[in-house]
């Protein structure tokens, strides 16, 4: 058997999932994060059962990748699988609309009225029984957070799987009626699999559903097509509007019909604190008060932890390499290769917990508050200076800790458009090992306010190419459509669970090539082929970028691990004193070109997944390109002001 | 007959008229609820060109200013 959550973003199905499910789901407070599905396994009457969460979706018509995937997930669900929705409480009447939705499938289902504490909060009183007979399934009363009902819940999905319970069908216009009736004939004809429902099929059409448009072409010939056309002309004819239109409306009456049923509001909605606290945090005014004063408090305690913790454990790993190179001093080629392992394994370390994990810690409590969507709406206009919208700053803030997840959750954005300028802007932002080359070098031998300086140039930058980008493909973005959530408490296992997802990310995909890359590079140096590279690139290094030619193999040790170009620089300079060998000019344009050029492999490899190949090597020509101008440009500019 | 959704005050009570958004955006806004006929409630509207934020039935949804130009509603 098999267990299918579905339910509206914020409805705390992830909750419910990762209750049963241990560390597998990621809550969220953002619409749409989930774009793939989890599945876990739990054991219910002695028998084995997959819990399958899948992604946030509305409804189940489809206009963007969430909202697909969970169609066509539960279009092709297994016989015995039982549909479980969860539905927010406090939002009843609308949250029934995908209910309606789930019920024209006619499987076997369950209702979960979740976060019931917070409509009896609002004074909404549900009657569970009345609402169980109108839409013949079980409604169980729960609350997530407190896992309260969970157990009932799914015992109840049990049975209604054992029993095969359909839900009831609500009946619409009779002329809408009469057209599915009709239409049930042609697709039974026509060999189309029973499992998706003719009837719901047919409210699709209507939608003008282009996935089921698609699904159904290879079915249906010229003649069929007509047919359909010419009946929903006709169902359009009466009310003059679109027959998607017509379903929804019914849809949404029906919802609102049901809801004024079952439910009681006993009281108007009293305003309590949390209404209060958008009246600041999205003022016109203060709002950007609070998002500067919180960005920077979180940035703060980041680098303020990352800081104390790192040198303890380089330190410990610098050891351990010293260690081996006295154990395997008679095996160069193999020293060589376990040095750059632990390399690879302590650089993995170094930025793992000092910077990752902090950091992921307080954008998923920023998140799960709810706090984010409210990042977006200020943001909003500011984005669409540079043709991308509110959303778009997830990616980007994320990308300030490290460039992979920041890459990864270009996903939440619909348009292929939006995700490849977002995935370009985020490429160039600073990542915490870059943050290491600003402050390691512009910041000790220079100056902070130098160090920030790149900072607010890389901003620039970003402004500059978000609006170039955004020139070149004027397509429309659909721009932003965002429920602002409630703020909510988060959850310390929602809360480690998402950590640990975005961790994840980086740990299974940046740092295998981390540790490849730091292997590579210690070979490298123990074939001697370090003047080599040198030389070959000092017609770029020294005549165009104007730095030493010793930097050469820095910067190509740089693209396997940003923060490898500081350490390595040390080494290739003989030196921690750079001034002896650099001027400031020298220094402050290496790390421009640092911060700018070519993204790392882990990051290349992540554009590639989540874009393609081809716009993975547009991102990184352009990068390299802006890396050039800069670097020459502070060459040139930089000694006039000094 | 209508005015833009941008062009109400904080805290007016609209109905939504008509919706001249592509297919896209019209999805979603049905999906959140905002569907022709349907009255919603102005809120925070910023002054910079920023977002509108509408609220119905206790749910809040920011709309971008330019798709809420596109939206056209009538006091109700």
């Amino acid at each position: 058997m098999e267990f299918i959550l579905v339910g509206q973003p914020n409805c705390g199905k992830s909750t419910i999932f990762n209750e049963v499910a241990g560390y597998k789901s990621v809550a969220s407070n953002f619409p749409g994060i989930t774009v793939k599905y989890t599945k876990s396994h739990i054991e219910l009457e002695n028998q084995k059962i997959s819990v399958i969460d899948i992604p946030g979706t509305y409804s189940l018509q489809t206009s963007d990748e969430a909202e697909l995937a969970a169609t066509k997930y539960i279009l092709n669900a297994p016989e015995d699988a039982v549909i479980i929705n969860i539905l927010d409480a406090s939002v009843l009447s609308r949250s029934l609309e995908l209910t309606l939705q789930l019920m024209e499938l006619q499987k076997p289902m369950v209702v979960a009225l979740n976060m019931i504490d917070e409509a009896d909060r609002k004074g909404i009183k549900i009657d569970s029984e009345k609402l169980s007979k109108i839409i013949g399934a079980p409604v169980i009363k729960t609350n997530g957070r407190k896992g309260k009902g969970i157990y009932q819940l799914f015992k109840q999905a049990y049975f209604a799987g054992k029993k095969k319970i359909k839900p009831s069908i609500i009946k619409g216009p009779a002329n809408i009626e009469i057209f599915s009736e009709s239409l049930s004939k042609i697709m039974k004809e026509k060999g189309i699999p029973e499992r998706w429902n003719y009837r719901f099929m047919t409210l699709k059409l209507l939608e003008k559903d282009d996935s089921i448009i698609i699904f159904l072409d290879d079915y249906f010939k010229k003649k069929d097509w007509e047919f359909i056309n010419k009946s929903v002309k006709k169902i359009e004819k009466i009310p003059q509007r679109n027959s998607e239109f017509i379903i929804s409306s019914i849809r949404h009456n029906m919802a609102f019909h049901i809801f004024e049923n079952v439910a009681k509001v006993e009281r108007s909605i009293k305003k309590d604190v949390r209404d209060k606290l958008d009246n600041l945090f999205m003022h016109p005014f203060l709002g950007y008060i609070f998002l500067i004063s919180i960005l920077y408090l979180t940035f703060w305690l980041i680098f303020t932890i990352g800081g104390i913790c790192e040198p303890l454990f380089l330190n410990n790993f610098e050891k351990l390499s010293k260690l081996l190179s006295i154990k395997f001093a008679d095996t160069p080629f193999l020293l060589s290769f376990l040095r750059g392992f632990v390399q690879g394994i302590g650089g993995g370390v170094g930025i793992v917990i000092p910077f990752l994990l902090p950091f992921f810690i307080m954008l998923s409590l920023l998140e799960d508050t709810g706090y984010l969507a409210r990042v977006a709406y200020l943001i909003d206009n500011l984005m669409h200076k540079i043709g991308l919208h509110g959303m778009s700053v997830v990616p980007i803030i994320l990308g300030y800790g490290c460039t992979v997840p920041g890459i990864l959750a270009t996903r939440i954005l619909k348009s292929p458009r939006d995700k490849f300028i977002t995935a370009t802007l985020t490429t160039m932002v600073p990542c915490s090992a870059r943050m290491t080359i600003i402050f390691g070098l512009v910041g000790f031998f220079i100056s902070i306010k130098a160090a920030i300086l790149i900072y607010i140039i890389n901003i620039i930058i970003l402004g500059f190419t978000g609006k170039l980008m955004s020139k070149a493909m004027p397509q429309v973005s659909p721009g932003l459509i965002l429920e602002i959530p409630k703020y909510h408490l988060p959850g310390i296992k929602a809360l480690l669970n998402k950590t640990w997802f975005r961790l994840k990310e980086f740990v299974y995909i940046a740092w295998p090539l981390l540790i490849i890359g730091s292997i590579i590079l210690e070979l490298i140096e123990h074939l001697n082929l370090t003047n080599s590279i040198n030389s070959f690139l000092s017609p770029f290094t020294s005549g165009i970028l104007g730095l030493p030619a010793v930097v050469g193999v820095t910067l190509i040790f740089g693209i396997m691990r940003k923060e490898l170009a500081l350490i390595l620089l040390f080494s290739a300079l003989k030196t921690k004193e750079v001034l002896t060998v650099m001027t400031p000019a020298q220094i402050y344009s290496f790390t421009i070109f640092a911060t700018f050029y070519i993204p790392c492999i882990a990051t290349i490899a992540a554009l590639a997944r989540e874009l393609n190949w081809k716009k993975a090597g547009l991102i990184t020509g352009l990068t390299f390109s802006i890396a050039v101008i800069l670097a020459v440009l502070v060459r040139f500019i930089f000694p006039i002001f000094i | 007959m209508g005015k833009k959704l941008t062009s109400y005050k904080d805290g007016d009570r609209v109905k939504i008229m008509r919706i001249n958004a592509g297919h896209g955006a019209l999805v979603n806004l049905i999906n959140l609820g905002l569907n022709i006929g349907n009255i919603v409630e102005i809120g925070r509207k910023s002054n910079m060109k920023g977002p509108v934020i509408v609220s119905y039935q206790g749910t809040e949804v920011a709309i971008g200013y330019g798709l809420a130009t596109k939206i056209i509603a009538e006091i109700a």
